[in-house]
């Protein structure tokens, strides 16, 4: 579903990412780590289509994104951390805006309204204007509009940024659900609780390269520790640290 | 039914702008009549200078001539508003079509580049044309009543409009295109002044190269011949603004077909450069987008523009704190070029101005005639543009400077410190960049124009006190009226209290010159001189001067700072 072949981003003289090369077939739950600055988000906006790549390329659904972007596109749901929204709409009109982008017919978007509205908790607000939300609503708002058309391929950036501990269980059980409806959920996130409850493999990237890629527990094997995710991941990037540091 | 992708998104702005009208309750009546009211002193008054000139040059003791000099400085003005458009445009495509946050939410979408390309240039042209509607419509109407045209003129003249204004908004599609996709998002400041100092030389050396000051001394002009060879300028046949300005002589006459003629003549070269976009733009919108956000997000800053990175020991006179929020201050504004692009294009026509009032000084003869001591009365017309300018930039800049700090409120805010403290740092920041700038052109403008003594030390002064009295305003009613929630400060500027501002600043610099310029030009005349003035005229007249400027600058910052105490983020 999510295939990425040699990919490398180049800002003047630094690497955000480097010969990156994933594989995330339908129905799987990704969770792709690192730590701040380590070329997360840039990988995420080169799979959209916000970036272009300086190398390599990147193919959703079978289509190339910088070749083919706009039916590249139509599959995917993209949950970004800062969503842009339209302050002056409400949350029906935002929602029926977006449904009209992607032609979803108006009677499976009255349905996908009610459903998700009513699963975030977001029906007292469906007409109230969206400046009026909380930062958790909007998240909320972002999450349905984006799932909405049924993506084949689920696109997050920094999911549970904004969510009480209801809607956070909501979204996570969300995700392994549509990964069992055939979805690849791409996501991306520093909580990394979540990541080990919801994820079926894990990419792990650091300075803009991918240092670690596999379960949880491979990534036990390889650092040949038994802890929980955050141990390990402290251990691999640490590791990472000081061997560049000799 | 599919609706098509334009469809879609104009139906949700169109719901937007419903949404913002009934969101601001009961402020919309008294927002849409002070607007209504700018609109029609401005309409109004500029209708009734050219009905003034057109029934001057119409009069019948200048015909046959005045009639085809009408016409001829009718395609000069519409060449210089084309320019105008193309260059606005140019400005407008870059902001909404490449830098808009606006733009990462749709690159998401499934949306096709262009109609993405074709919704920002339909919004190009609806911000670009009401200006533009309000600089023309007084031309149309003075036009069409001082040569009694039939009433099929004013509605043919608008539809004439709209081929006018497609195709400026094409032309600066194109070249915005064409340099975005090669010269990043960064390289905007230095784009922005080339084009700038390019359209300024342009006019500048075609003003020179035609000789246009000759047309003002009578002892130079040998003939009419001569004149009408200067004025051709403004009607080459391959330029728009002469297809337009024949299709408003057309129709003027009642000559439909001939109209009609005009109208497709422009009508298909507009579209001809849609054509043109429409082929560029799957070739290289996405490019110069992506090179747009790529360089304004990387790159570090230090090391270049060495007077910001040596800010801080510059303002080591100033006390840390005050240190800290005008460093803060002017880093943000010089790295934001949406904000000082604008400044550039003020100071642009200012000094396209300031260069016309250099040519008009030597050439007195004739316009003495008709208005004697006018460089009096020029010198404060020249007073009135500075204090209009300057009230156009506190209302733009100085006014949404409080309201943008509501976002970092949270660090600024809750530095231990008065909160009024950034009020009066923003005043002081204000007035004193303020004042240099409209002093420096006070003084360079009076020195072109060699006015007298007094006029001299009238103008300065006033432009000294004025820019305390503007500062006030703006600032005050910025901490009047804040609007934490927005971050664009044009869109601030252009709210309610923005618009307040700006009637109450050209108010104020009404009220002021109103109060100078007639016992000034009184004396200027030998009619009345300032000393045979009665100290029961003179002294409450003063008085009730000194009185305005003192509420202006004491109220409003009074009641701002009042209201800031009280203020809940």
């Amino acid at each position: 579903m999510i295939l990425v072949e040699n990919l490398t981003k180049r800002f003047e003289d630094v690497f955000a990412v480097r010969d990156l090369d994933l594989s995330i077939p339908a129905g799987e739950v990704f969770a792709f780590l690192g730590p701040n600055g380590a070329g997360k988000t840039t990988t995420i906006k080169i799979l959209t289509g916000l970036i272009r790549p300086t190398q390599g390329r990147a193919v959703l659904g079978g289509f190339d994104i910088q070749k083919n972007a706009f039916e590249a596109k139509k599959l995917i749901g993209y949950i970004p951390d800062h969503p842009y929204v339209y302050e002056k709409l409400t949350g029906r009109e935002f929602f029926t805006f977006i449904g009209d982008l992607f032609g979803v017919p108006k009677e499976l978007r009255e349905e996908k309204f009610e459903h998700y509205f009513k699963l975030f908790g977001l029906l007292g607000a469906t007409d109230k204007l969206i400046q009026n939300y909380s930062h958790g609503m909007r998240q909320k708002l972002v999450m349905s509009v984006s799932l909405m058309h049924d993506p084949s391929i689920i696109v997050v950036d920094e999911p549970m940024v904004g969510l009480d501990p209801q809607s956070a269980l909501v979204v996570k059980r969300l995700f392994r659900e549509k990964a069992r409806e055939g979805a690849a959920v791409f996501l991306s996130t520093h909580t990394l609780s979540v990541a080990e409850e919801v994820a079926d493999r894990i990419g792990l990237i650091n300075r803009g390269k991918l240092i670690f890629l596999g379960t949880l527990e491979e990534m036990r094997k390889t650092t040949q520790k038994d802890g929980n995710l955050e141990e390990l991941f402290l251990e691999l990037t640490g590791r990472e640290i000081s061997s560049e540091s000799r | 039914m599919k609706l098509s992708t334009l469809r879609i998104i104009f139906d949700a702005k169109h719901r937007i702008v419903n949404n913002y009208i009934r969101d601001m309750k009961s402020h919309i009546w008294i927002h849409a009549l002070m607007g209504l009211g700018v609109v029609i002193f401005l309409v109004g008054g500029g209708t009734g200078f050219f009905f003034v000139l057109f029934d001057f040059l119409l009069s019948d003791n200048l015909q046959p001539f005045g009639g085809l000099l009408l016409n001829h400085l009718i395609g000069m003005i519409f060449l210089a508003f084309f320019s105008m458009l193309v260059f606005s445009n140019i400005i407008i495509t870059l902001s909404t079509t490449y830098i808009s946050r606006e733009l990462d939410f749709y690159m998401s979408l499934p949306i096709r580049y262009r109609d993405l390309f074709l919704v920002k240039l339909v919004e190009s042209i609806i911000y670009s044309s009401w200006a533009f509607t309000i600089l023309v419509l007084p031309i149309f109407m003075a036009y069409g009543a001082s040569n009694k045209v039939p009433f099929l003129f004013y509605p043919l003249s608008a539809i004439l409009v709209v081929p006018f204004m497609i195709f400026p908004a094409a032309l600066g599609a194109i070249i915005t295109m064409l340099v975005s996709a090669y010269l990043p998002a960064r390289k905007t400041r230095l784009l922005s002044f080339f084009l700038a100092a390019g359209a300024i030389i342009a006019t500048v050396v075609t003003v020179r190269i035609l000789g246009f000051r000759r047309i003002f001394s009578l002892s130079d002009v040998k003939d009419f011949n001569q004149i009408m060879g200067f004025l051709n300028v403004g009607n080459d046949p391959v330029l728009p603004n002469y297809w337009f300005t024949q299709g408003l002589i057309a129709a003027g006459m009642g000559k439909w077909k001939e109209w009609f003629y005009w109208f497709c003549v422009l009508f298909s070269s507009a579209l001809m450069f849609m054509q043109v976009c429409w082929w560029l733009v799957p070739r290289l919108y996405y490019r110069g987008w992506c090179l747009a956000r790529e360089t304004s997000s990387q790159g570090s800053v230090s090391g270049r523009f060495s007077i910001l990175t040596r800010l801080d020991r510059l303002l080591k006179f100033l006390p840390s704190r005050a240190r800290a929020l005008v460093s803060k201050d002017i880093k943000t504004f010089w790295r934001d070029p949406a904000q000082w692009t604008q400044i550039i294009i003020l100071f642009g026509l200012l000094f396209i101005y300031i260069g016309n009032l250099r040519s008009a000084s030597r050439y007195t003869g004739a316009i003495n005639i008709f208005l004697p001591r006018w460089q009096t009365l020029l010198s404060f017309f020249n007073l009135g543009a500075t204090c209009f300018i300057l009230s156009i930039i506190t209302t733009r800049f100085i006014y949404p400077m409080l309201s943008l700090e509501g976002k970092q409120f949270w660090a600024v805010g809750l530095a231990p410190m008065d909160r009024c403290y950034i009020v009066w740092e923003k005043y002081w920041l204000s007035a004193i960049t303020a004042l240099v700038s409209a002093e420096i052109m006070m003084v360079f403008s009076n020195y072109i124009l060699k006015v007298e003594l007094l006029m001299r030390m009238v103008s300065t002064v006033t432009v000294f006190i004025m820019t305390f009295g503007l500062t006030s305003l703006s600032v005050g009613l910025g901490a009047i009226s804040p609007d934490f929630r927005e971050d664009n400060p044009a869109r601030i500027a252009n709210g309610f209290g923005g618009t307040m501002n700006v009637v109450l600043s050209l108010i104020y610099t009404g009220v002021v010159i109103s109060f100078e310029i007639f016992p000034i030009y009184l004396d200027a005349l030998g009619r009345r001189p300032l000393s045979s003035w009665p100290l029961k005229l003179a002294v409450p007249y003063v008085g009730a001067f000194i009185l305005v400027n003192a509420v202006t600058i004491v109220l409003p910052m009074k009641i701002g700072l009042a209201r800031w105490r009280k203020l809940e983020m």
